[in-house]
């Protein structure tokens, strides 16, 4: 498992090849990775990359604790998470997520629940620059807070049926 | 007791400054902390009534946490990672 961030440019072939040769012999049977990358436009117009803050600790402890979930949940075999920050440019990526399991099914669930959750509660925060250079801080979507609650919402489905 | 602070993005630009240091009664919440940054801040009293996480020891917690002066406390605005 690994939990970590960068300020250097992500390789997600380096980061798949670093997750997949930790991998235990036999039992793995699915593996699902997402990467998200910088567009180069917004809702109200071009964009010429964003700058990426954290918090330093913080965000590679809450990002392990939400791996951590996201193999209990799922009985995942191995998950990781590569963040980058600071300046990142048009075209780049930005997060790297990779989720080990048996089955498929419990591999797409857990990337999901991985990037909805780390939406919601992994102190990174993203500023997008026009292409004057004006920067404006990103404000949260409704439909990324909707995301997350989906899960907490099937949480209580689960505990009310224990 | 006197508490530390730290602020992230749009927070920490909205105050000038990435971490302060002010002086709270013993005991406090973290909404009394909060309280008494608003007053530290008069001039940008208003953005402590915007919507705030605020962390304790690099865990998130709500305003009923009860805090001490050795704690790392940090406040800082909804994420927007991934």
């Amino acid at each position: 498992m690994f939990a970590s961030v960068t300020t250097s440019p992500l390789n997600a072939p380096t980061c798949y090849e670093t997750f997949t040769a930790q991998l235990p012999a036999g039992e793995t049977g699915a593996i699902v990775t997402f990467t998200g990358r910088v567009r180069d436009f917004n809702d109200t117009g071009a964009l010429d990359g964003i700058e990426l803050e954290h918090y330093p600790g913080m965000t590679e402890n809450a990002m392990a604790k939400l791996l951590d979930e996201a193999r209990e949940r799922f009985s995942l075999i191995d998950a990781g998470v590569v963040h980058r920050v600071g300046h990142i440019a048009n075209n780049e990526d930005i997060v790297w997520v990779g989720c080990a399991a048996m089955r498929r099914q419990a591999a797409f669930d857990a990337a999901a629940f991985i990037m909805d959750t780390l939406k919601q509660a992994v102190p990174l925060w993203k500023k997008e620059f026009a292409t004057n250079g004006e920067g404006a801080w990103v404000k949260p979507k409704a439909s990324d807070t909707q995301a997350a609650m989906q899960w907490l919402k099937s949480d209580d489905k689960e505990a009310q049926s224990e | 007791m006197q508490v530390s602070v730290q602020f992230f993005a749009q927070l920490r630009e909205q105050l000038g400054c990435q971490r302060v240091r002010i002086e709270v009664t013993d005991p406090a919440s973290m909404k009394d902390v909060k309280d008494a940054l608003a007053r530290h801040f008069p001039d940008q009293a208003d953005v402590f009534d915007s919507p705030l996480l605020m962390a304790c020891n690099q865990q998130l917690v709500d305003g009923s946490h009860q805090v001490n002066a050795s704690d790392e406390l940090a406040l800082f605005p909804p994420v927007t990672g991934g």
